[in-house]
């Protein structure tokens, strides 16, 4: 070797802990071509047991995708903007549209849908455009879960309404006063549900029996179970939101909207007069929250996370959609004193995916398929397939706290130099105003305890209810691989 | 194992004050909080940046940070701006030095009109399906069209067949506002329902249930129950340009009779599918034996 050469060679290996890692050395994202003539805004994606890929779609098709022969078909036609799908056991497809969940069957067997059953529609609508409804997700028992979002304010009730109308609030002609609503909306309250279960997840049995399980969502777009069968919630910033959380459902439990108070049993007084401090209290708190503008803006589908050695990311996390950020997110959950809380990390955030990812799906063979939307919002559309090249990313496995001590384990070896650390905390408001800022935003001192694969970080103290943002910088592995997901944020349970 | 004591110090305090904004230009502050919805040269979710920068140019920056953090909705048919007073009047003030300096002597481009799909090949096929809000119905409306000549709208939260037109649906008016407007027949309907109760076993607080529909060469039959009774309703065009109607009805106790009343200048005839023979209607109304209601057909022919 000569002594430039040599010169040159030493100048590359001290550079190359420097070249950042880049999602495309872990993940291959490939959007799928379009079936012609088709409005390709996805509202639900289900992987099915056969290989083939089954879509809903804004217009109201069901379209099912054969990666064999990259051959579209269309399944079914004339759904009322479906929001989510699901096989159910016996190959029929289940999906929820704006006005009922229904169970869509081939009976001739000719590769349509002839048979469209409703099997639960037992919820009021105003015909307010932004009375969404989203699932579903099943349960071992085989129940099925959908979630109604509220109405909004940017519109009044149509004249006609399916379900009872409530009359606690302000009147029938009011609410439906087209002309004067400019004037009326305030009133009206920013999101409402003056008609039955809106802001509320119901759970429907096999056999169509439903029960009202969780009330208080504003606009729960995403319903999931983990490996533990634990149900999560995702909501949207808003009033009420300081910042979009991640909810763990739990039967009978209220999570922080008022404006469904109205259809629990006993209810009595109107819910825009209860004071924030009593909805405060009667509130179940988010186990983990997505800072806006800096992790994600309108979180999506939670699903379960597969085995490593398919896709590269840990068993026993939840991964999450996002509409308006180029990104996905982790959910890595921390169970602590019997109380859920735990860590949203970014995932092939500023990579190739793009921003709109609505609905997410993994198939048996461990490629992740991602279908995009933007309706009245920020998004995209058509359906992407990631896969993972067999390349292990270095990234953060485990994040747990022991009483002042948050442990965070990578899955490689990360050697003796320590990253550049921040850490900073602050809560949100919880409060009837749209959105809110980072309240009592700090700078948190640390002491840092070096392992082989984790960093320990010793706070002076942990608050209830705070995010703590955890940023490493310069952070490579032994094998100089670049920390992939490298700002996150810790969220502590709020008070029981 | 290391170990070492590292404190942040009073730097990191100060541009924590408004963090949101620290470090980031106004192109990044902009494209983590503003893109999606602001396009430089059209209309998407919000305004264009073009027209932005026209209401809020240099002088207008207090007026435009004020807007960002608490935006009202001026435009009709629009969405309501979220607030942007997480990014700080630092980072507002950053975006709209960028705003200004992206849209220098751009031309705002024309918005494209219409339903970018009446062509496509799964609307010109008859007969077909479609759930959407409809104008004069319920939330639950199913239009059904028929041929290109003739189609109905179907109540699936009253279970009522609410009118039907001698024309094409336009669902356009639902989807082009993002679910504010509703579709319709492109001519008004030829024959509406105006009876407030259709079925004589029923009143306004008998439960009614919706079972969904079966497709048979696309046509639908629409299954549903009034009380215990049970009730199939086919729709079907004929070559002369009629509503037909067959209707299955199990499960009653007794003989029923329906109140056809309705608005339009029409012809209307029921058949009972056994025997073949008419069944006379008086007065709009149709009285049915329980044998004769488990299967009979309505007819409803626009007069000339």
């Amino acid at each position: 070797m000569t002594k430039l050469s040599h010169i040159l060679s030493l100048i590359f290996l001290s550079l190359s802990p420097l070249l950042a890692s880049d999602w495309s050395d872990y993940y291959t994202i490939e959007p799928i071509p379009d079936p012609q003539h088709r409005d390709m805004q996805i509202g639900g994606v289900a992987a099915l047991r056969d290989g083939r890929i089954a879509v809903c779609l804004h217009r109201g098709e069901v379209m099912i995708y054969q990666p064999k022969n990259k051959a579209w078909s269309v399944f079914a036609e004339g759904l009322h903007e479906p929001l989510g799908i699901l096989e159910d056991k016996d190959g029929s497809l289940v999906v929820m549209q704006r006005p009922e969940l229904t169970r869509l069957t081939d009976t001739t067997g000719d590769g349509k849908a002839d048979t469209f059953q409703t099997l639960y529609d037992g919820f009021g609508m105003t015909g307010n455009y932004h009375e969404f409804a989203f699932g579903p997700v099943q349960d071992k028992e085989g129940n099925f879960y959908i979630s109604l979002n509220l109405a909004s304010n940017g519109a009044p009730m149509r004249s006609e309404i399916r379900g009872k109308f409530s009359p606690i609030g302000q009147s029938r002609e009011v609410m439906t006063d087209q002309k004067n609503w400019t004037k009326n909306k305030t009133l009206a309250g920013r999101m409402y549900a003056r008609v039955p279960y809106r802001g509320w997840i119901i759970k429907v049995s096999p056999k169509g029996k439903s029960t009202p399980f969780a009330l208080g969502l504003r606009s729960p777009n995403g319903l999931g179970f983990d490996s533990k069968g634990r149900l999560f919630a995702t909501d949207n910033q808003g009033d009420w939101r300081g910042t979009s959380p991640l909810y763990h459902i739990q039967q009978n439990h209220f999570y922080g909207h008022p404006a469904s108070l109205l259809w629990k049993a006993g209810w009595t007084s109107d819910p825009l007069k209860t004071p924030a401090e009593k909805l405060d209290k009667m509130r179940t708190h988010p186990v983990a929250r997505f800072p806006q503008g800096e992790l994600a803006n309108s979180p999506t589908q939670p699903i379960q996370t597969i085995s490593p050695s398919k896709f590269g990311l840990p068993k026993g996390e939840l991964l999450i959609g996002e509409m308006n950020l180029h990104t996905l997110v982790r959910y890595l959950p921390d169970e602590v004193n019997g109380s859920l809380q735990g860590t949203l990390i970014p995932f092939l955030n500023k990579s190739k995916i793009g921003r709109g990812n609505h609905r997410l799906s993994f198939d048996t063979g461990g490629n992740l398929w991602v279908g995009k939307t933007h309706v009245n919002w920020p998004g995209s559309q058509g359906l992407n397939r990631i896969s993972w090249n067999g390349t292990t990313p270095f990234i953060v496995n485990k994040v747990t706290l022991k009483g002042k001590q948050l442990v965070i384990s990578f899955n490689q070896k990360i050697g003796k130099k320590s990253p550049h650390i921040e850490v900073t905390e602050n809560r949100y408001r919880y409060h009837s105003k749209y959105g809110s800022e980072k309240i009592d935003l700090k700078s948190v001192p640390f002491k840092i305890t070096q392992r082989d694969r984790s960093i320990t970080l010793t706070l002076p103290e942990v608050k209830k209810d705070y995010v703590y943002m955890i940023h490493f910088r310069k952070f490579t592995d032994k094998r100089g691989h670049s920390l992939m997901g490298n700002r996150f944020w810790y969220n502590v349970a709020g008070p029981k | 194992m290391l170990s070492h004591f590292s404190v942040n110090q009073i730097p990191f305090i100060l541009f924590l004050s408004c963090a949101s904004a620290f470090g980031q230009t106004g192109k990044a502050l902009f494209e983590a909080n503003c893109v999606a919805c602001h396009q430089v040269d059209t209309g998407l979710v919000g305004p264009s940046l073009i027209e932005v920068a026209k209401l809020y140019p240099k002088k207008n920056v207090a007026n435009f940070l004020k807007w960002s953090k608490e935006p009202q909705r001026k435009r009709k048919g629009a969405i309501e701006m979220p607030s942007m007073r997480h990014i700080g009047d630092e980072g507002l003030t950053k975006i709209h030095t960028y705003i200004l300096k992206l849209t220098k002597g751009k031309k705002e481009k024309k918005a494209l009109k219409g339903d970018p799909f009446a062509n496509a090949p799964q609307n010109k096929k008859f007969p077909r399906v479609t759930r959407l809000f409809m104008e004069n119905s319920g939330p639950a409306s199913i239009a059904v069209m028929l041929s290109p000549k003739l189609g109905l709208c179907w109540d699936a939260g009253s279970c009522r067949l609410r009118y039907a037109s001698l024309s094409n649906l336009d669902p356009w008016g639902d989807w082009e506002k993002g679910g504010r407007g509703v579709g319709k027949f492109k001519t008004p309907p030829f024959y509406t329902e105006t009876a407030p109760q259709l079925w004589s076993f029923a009143s306004k607080k008998t439960p009614v249930k919706f079972h969904g529909y079966k497709l048979n060469n696309n046509l639908p039959t629409f299954f549903y129950s009034i009380d215990r009774t049970k009730i199939t309703e086919l729709f079907l065009p004929t070559t002369d340009g009629s509503l037909k109607r067959e209707f299955s009805i199990t499960g009653l106790t007794k003989p029923l009779t329906m109140d056809l009343s309705h608005s339009g200048n029409v012809q209307l005839k029921a058949t009972s599918k056994k025997t073949g023979k008419d069944i006379p209607i008086e007065n709009n109304k149709l009285s049915l034996t329980t044998a004769q209601a488990t299967a009979f057909t309505l007819i409803i022919t626009p007069r000339k």
